[in-house]
């Protein structure tokens, strides 16, 4: 029967501001939605709860990876209207910072977790971006063996129509053996079923056993990060990354026109960045950038009416300019007389005389031009303009 | 029991297994359980909603709604469970109660508004209205309902609550209440027909 727990929220309470709820992949809690409706969660609760994982973060009281998902999650929660204050970026920012040095994290979900919903948050619409920020996922090797990367960069991938990197990058993750295995493998059947249910045909590199990673790096790694080119960071000369510390590997980079040079283990080096040189988005956060705004009912949302004087349209289409325009036909003037034969004359007599008048080739070159004034020697004092009869003709 | 009043019985019976099969069906696409492509927009209770043309489906839910039919009809299912089940785990993800309340409008139980009428009319207007913001109400909630990630790889199960002397179909087994523990449940608005009252509810889980 209807058991009612006490936790059971109205859906009608969360009606009224459906539209300004921003979906979350792993889906909103209706409590805190109703909470923070009712206002049963105050600014005070808020900002105490903020502090309370601040404090955990300064204390490393726990995995601090943790807290910080927490707090993420707290964050997502509450802010239900979308980010709309920068605390959630800059949270997001700096856990990825905090870590992004740890070959601990490289491969924890968790942390990949943070980057998935950090591209995904913040880079919504910008789709290259968001590329650049995988491939910089992938030549940092962050994820590397974890399935869930490899799938959703070739759901991004797919998504852009770039079908030759959707498939090498889910090659490279089974290559890579990224785990679990079954949701890559599923991964590339769809990718495949996709493909061929769209009659797309890709061009996959043959030799795929015999490419290794470094060389996808190459491939892949040429994009502008920092608004470099792969070319500029070469010239730079060596990059110092922690990673290299590690390695103590020299950090020489030659640029040799062998392209066996290519596969030396230094080479890649440049793939690593440093992080330092990384500008996070809160730090260049777009000024331009209209802020979201939840909708307020019986507002009208759509763009305003302009007022629309009238305007005389130009014919639909812009002609093609060709020489006879503007031009006529010469035109002749047919006189009939009774029991003659019709006599033509061969200009244009009606242009020139007009019934009344007879105006020489001057006069009417300034009837063209819109100058010619009848000169009326009885009243010249007196400035009345007459209206002068347009001529019918504009050419001879 | 307003008396011997079975032609009304009927209909209100009709219109609550009517409204299953579309809310079954609007749940079924808004939760992607079956590909987008299998699901057609018809108009009723002056919505757009989107009905399944695949068969197979079709007739499986066909078969559930008759046999929940006689039931209502013979007063003896109390609740209708829509479960929405991983195939890879069998956990139940989703958990849609419909509870069909009894009207009994003899009792003084009655709501206040109707209680001067010697017998409760509701006018099968007043009820399309409320099935119609309960059925936006179900549309509405995919805002804060976890993404089912595992794309095409979820079933449903319907479960009835009936009476313990309900006769019950070979193709009807026992089960539990597929209860989703420690879940978030969010109530739903309900409607009325001369002799129920239907409410909704939804229980899920925050994905981790």
């Amino acid at each position: 029967m209807g058991s009612e727990s006490e936790d059971t929220v109205s859906f009608t309470v969360i009606e009224n501001e459906k539209e300004n709820i921003t979906s979350l992949k792993k889906g909103r809690s209706a409590k805190i939605l109703h909470d923070i409706i009712k206002s049963k969660i105050t600014q005070q609760d808020y900002n105490s709860q903020k502090q309370v994982f601040e404090t955990a973060l300064l204390h490393h009281d726990n995995d601090t990876l943790d807290t910080y998902m927490e707090y993420i999650n707290w964050l997502l929660e509450i802010n239900f209207k979308g980010p709309q204050n920068d605390i959630l970026l800059q949270v997001i920012e700096r856990c990825l910072v905090e870590f992004n040095h740890n070959i601990r994290y490289r491969n924890d979900p968790r942390y990949l977790e943070i980057w998935l919903l950090y591209i995904d948050s913040f880079y919504m619409d910008a789709l290259t971006e968001k590329r650049d920020m995988f491939i910089y996922l992938f030549r940092n090797k962050i994820g590397e063996t974890l399935s869930i990367f490899y799938v959703e960069f070739s759901k991004l991938l797919f998504a852009m129509n770039r079908y030759d990197e959707c498939y090498d990058f889910l090659m490279i993750g089974i290559q890579n053996n990224a785990m679990p295995n079954d949701l890559l493998l599923n991964s590339f059947k769809d990718f495949k079923v996709e493909l061929e249910a769209n009659g797309i045909v890709i061009t996959p590199e043959r030799n795929m056993e015999e490419r290794n990673i470094d060389d996808m790096l190459l491939k892949y790694g040429n994009i502008k990060i920092l608004d470099k080119n792969l070319e500029e960071i070469l010239k730079q000369g060596p990059v110092h990354t922690m990673i290299n510390q590690i390695r103590s590997s020299k950090l020489d980079i030659h640029v040799d026109d062998n392209d066996d040079s290519i596969q030396s283990d230094n080479k890649l080096q440049i793939f690593q960045d440093d992080w330092t040189n990384w500008e996070t988005k809160s730090s260049k956060l777009k000024e331009n950038k209209a802020i979201v705004t939840p909708l307020i009912p019986n507002t009208s949302i759509e763009p305003i009416k302009q007022d629309i004087k009238e305007i005389v349209k130009p014919s639909d289409k812009i002609l093609i300019f060709n020489d006879d325009i503007g031009r006529m036909k010469p035109i002749y003037k047919t006189i009939l007389i009774d029991g003659q034969k019709p006599q033509r004359i061969d200009y244009n007599f009606d242009l020139i005389n007009n019934g009344a008048d007879e105006y020489n080739l001057e006069q009417l070159l300034a009837i063209m031009k819109g100058c010619y004034r009848k000169r009326d020697t009885k009243r010249e004092l007196d400035a009345e303009e007459r209206p002068l009869k347009k001529p019918h003709h504009s050419g001879l | 029991m307003s008396s011997g009043d079975s032609i009304s019985l009927k209909g209100s019976t009709r219109t609550i297994t009517e409204f299953f099969e579309y809310s079954i069906n609007s749940i079924l696409y808004e939760r992607g359980i079956y590909p987008s492509e299998d699901f057609t927009v018809v108009k009723k209770y002056d919505l757009p909603l989107l009905k399944t043309h695949d068969e197979e489906l079709k007739q499986y839910i066909r078969k559930i709604l008759i046999q929940v039919h006689k039931w209502i009809l013979g007063k003896k299912c109390t609740k209708l469970v829509l479960c929405i089940i991983d195939k890879d785990t069998g956990d139940v993800v989703e958990r849609w109660a419909f509870d069909i309340l009894k009207m009994d409008y003899d009792n003084e139980n009655g709501d206040d508004e109707d209680k001067d009428m010697a017998s409760v009319k509701i006018d099968p207007q007043e009820t399309q209205k409320q099935i119609r913001s309960l059925i936006r109400q179900i549309t509405a909630s995919v805002t804060f309902l976890p993404e089912l990630t595992n794309e095409g790889n979820y079933t449903f199960n319907v479960l009835a609550y009936t009476d313990a002397y309900a006769k019950i179909p070979l193709n009807w087994g026992d089960s539990s209440s597929k209860e989703i523990e420690n879940g978030e449940n969010v109530q739903f608005k309900s409607f009325e027909t001369e002799d129920y009252k239907v409410g909704a509810q939804v229980s899920y889980k925050q994905s981790r």
